[in-house]
């Protein structure tokens, strides 16, 4: 097999001290580079880079006090002895450099000669899904420049810098420092990789400047609509009782779709911002659902529809931020009643899934309403895409609700599944893989 | 004996090297690709067109390590199985090279054309699907996941049902407005040729079973193209 097996790398490297003081060297290397990113993080490195080095020398972490026995002079006045402080047995655990690593708040990887990755910390796993130990690098990303880096890293022995733009699974730019870790017999035996996430920063910018671009776009109509019905008031129906009535019963309803695309729109650039985070709660499913399936009975109820819900199983924990999930269910929800026909039924199924060795919980929402054309069914989730301009304006819609559950659920490593038939009714159900560690 | 052992894996592992590099520098060129015609940048474009010649002379040096494998050490099922399918995967490569390097063409076309905000919505959503089975079956080929594989395989009827509803919005346009015929074929062989790209990803699934499993993917292929193969079968800048 060409894959190589797993090899204990931090193992073969000679005794856990240098093979500490190597990382804490590259680290502290490192961290030259890492002071543009910001203080806390260098000193954190500093820190980490310190402890290792201390723990080489054998200073800290086990105590250095000397025998116990009482070496106070004999003294003219009694006085009670000064002693000096036992030692404190430590209950760190013992400090590898897998630990270490482990510690450091920033992605670290180390890759060996055979570009074959020996170890990666969650913040790594995090920023590279597919990426593994004892798996080649390549599954973080095959970016030509950076496999060149680590073979300049390999053969000069010199630290590299490459800045990376990743476009999948979501858009990313990181800044990659790596620095050599040297092998038994001398040389580079492997090269570390610290990498810095900056999506966050070139994301602001970039979510500015979409906000304004469709925020500008978007509400030129409405505010056409308005001032034209201002014109009409002050102009030709000042004295028209009905009409004024009429006007402003749709000025009322323009205003709140504005303000509603404002929420809207703001929704969408704060999960597009979160998008290459991981969410780091905890949602409980069927309880959520049930909630939003409450805070919906009044429009549920305008529209003479039932909403019925389906759960078959007991509580389901997903690692995920709840405010977004909470606006998944609200988004499809509420569309199932928008745009299912009057008096009809909406229907909201938990279940679970099993897909391999991966246990998933699915929601499923269905309603009894005319269905979507085939072809439209692929491009529900691109922002402002509707089936029917006018329906969706009439019904207060702002096109961006399936975009903000699209991104919401890739957020979550879930899926959306859209299946729908002309005069049928439509599903749309979310699945989110369960946290299993609950 | 062991030393002629060791350089033969050595040698498998190279062959695998190469092809994610190859693979490497596709998806790159893929992401550039389609970069320059959405962002309008001709500069991104021509560096896209000049990065296919590395993959091509990629793909040479993989045909002949692989053949030379295979004249040298005859290698038996297992492995034969595994040359061969990397050769099939650099084939793909670099058919989804050419496929991406044209769209680059095509930036360069319509770069100063005006063009509804919908229309490249939709492609853009095309090109994300295609970038990502792109790198999940290159992810899957690397780590002989099969399961990963079918995952793409599947997935592609989600490219061609893309395909066709944006292949009938461009129509809508181009109905509408003659002038908007010019810009809306190129768009046309644009989302045609990420459509192939996804077929191409496809194929390379299929042969990841294949040298998984030793069998052939029974099934038939995933097709959800029901566009009339007379009109964008034959784009004439395809294929160089
Ligand atoms: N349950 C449904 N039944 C029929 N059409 C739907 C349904 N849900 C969504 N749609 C269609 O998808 C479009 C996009 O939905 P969405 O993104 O929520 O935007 P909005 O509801 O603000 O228009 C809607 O305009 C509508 O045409
Ligand atoms: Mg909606």
């Amino acid at each position: 097999m060409p894959t190589p097996a797993p090899r204990p790398f931090l193992e073969r490297l000679p005794g856990s001290g240098r093979s500490l003081g190597a990382i804490a060297a590259g680290v502290a290397a490192l961290a030259g580079g890492l002071a543009a990113f910001g203080g806390d993080v260098l000193m954190v490195v500093a820190a980490l880079a310190g402890a290792a080095a201390g723990f080489v020398a054998g200073e800290i972490w086990r105590g250095t006090a000397g025998p116990e026995t009482d070496a106070t002079p004999p003294s003219p006045i009694e006085l009670p002895p000064v002693r000096a402080p036992r030692p404190v047995p430590s209950r760190a655990p013992e400090l590898t450099a897998q630990s270490l690593m482990d510690a450091l708040p920033v992605p670290t990887i180390i890759v060996d000669e055979t570009f074959v990755v020996r170890h990666a910390n969650r913040p790594a796993r995090d920023v590279f899904m597919a990426l593994r130990e004892g798996g080649p690098i390549a599954l973080a990303t095959r970016a030509p420049e950076f496999a060149r880096a680590i073979e300049a890293v390999l053969t000069d022995g010199k630290t590299e810098r490459v800045l990376l733009h990743e476009r999948v699974p979501v858009e990313r730019r990181l800044d990659a420092s790596l620095s050599p870790l040297e092998a038994d017999g001398g040389g580079v035996g492997a090269v570390l990789i610290v990498l810095h996430d900056n999506s966050e920063r070139d994301r602001l910018a970039q979510m500015r400047a979409d906000f304004i671009a469709h925020a500008s776009h978007e509400l030129r109509t409405p505010l056409a609509a308005l001032r034209g019905f201002i014109e009409t008031l002050q102009g030709p129906a000042r004295n028209d009782a009905v009409a004024r009535e009429r006007f402003l019963g749709i000025m009322g309803s323009e205003s709140q779709r504005m303000s509603r695309l404002l929420d809207d729109l703001l929704s969408l650039s704060r999960v597009e911002m979160r998008a290459h985070l991981p969410p780091t709660g905890e949602v409980e499913i069927v309880e959520t659902v049930r909630e939003v399936i409450e805070s919906l009975a009044q429009i549920a109820k305008a529209q003479g529809t039932e909403v019925t819900l389906d759960a078959a199983v007991g509580n389901r924990m997903i690692r995920g931020d709840h405010d977004e999930i909470v606006q998944v269910f609200v988004n499809l929800i509420q569309n199932a009643i928008k745009y299912g026909n009057k008096g009809g039924h909406v229907r909201v199924t938990v279940s679970d899934i099993r897909s391999g060795a991966s246990a998933w919980v699915r929601v499923a929402v269905t309603d009894d309403g005319p269905g979507i054309a085939e072809e439209h069914i692929p491009r529900l989730v691109e922002r402002f895409y509707r089936v029917d301009d006018k329906s969706s304006r009439e019904k207060g819609g702002t096109g961006l609700g399936l975009a903000i559950v699209k991104h919401v659920v890739t957020r979550h490593q879930g899926e959306l599944r859209i299946d729908s038939r002309l005069g049928v009714g439509s599903t749309f159900a979310v699945e989110f893989p369960l946290d299993e560690s609950k | 004996m062991e030393h002629t052992v060791k350089s033969y894996e050595a040698e498998l592992v190279q062959l695998d090297q190469k092809l994610s590099q190859m693979g490497g520098l596709v998806e790159r060129l893929l992401g550039d690709a389609f970069a320059s015609l959405e962002r309008r940048d001709p500069r991104l474009a021509s560096e896209a067109i000049a990065a296919d010649q590395a993959i091509d002379s990629l793909q040479k040096e993989i045909e002949e390590l692989a053949i030379s494998m295979i004249a040298r050490r005859q290698p038996m099922a297992g492995d034969l199985r595994l040359i061969v399918s990397t050769l099939k995967v650099a084939g793909d490569l670099e058919r989804i090279g050419d496929l991406a390097k044209n769209i680059a063409k095509r930036s360069l076309a319509v770069a100063s054309e005006s063009r509804p905000q919908s229309l490249i919505l939709g492609l853009r959503h095309m090109a994300e699907l295609a970038m990502r089975s792109l790198k999940n079956v290159l992810d899957a080929y690397m780590t002989r996941d099969d399961e990963k594989a079918l995952k793409v395989w599947r997935a592609d009827t989600d490219i061609d049902a893309l395909y066709n509803s944006v292949f009938r919005e461009l129509l809508t346009y181009m109905m509408e407005d003659p002038r908007n015929i010019g810009l809306c074929t190129h768009l046309l062989f644009g989302a045609k040729n990420i459509e192939r790209i996804g077929d191409h990803a496809t194929n390379i699934a299929e042969t990841i079973h294949y040298m998984v499993r030793g069998k052939p993917l029974v099934d038939d292929r995933p097709k959800g193209d029901k566009t009339s193969v007379t009109l964008i079968d034959n784009d004439p800048g395809e294929r160089n």
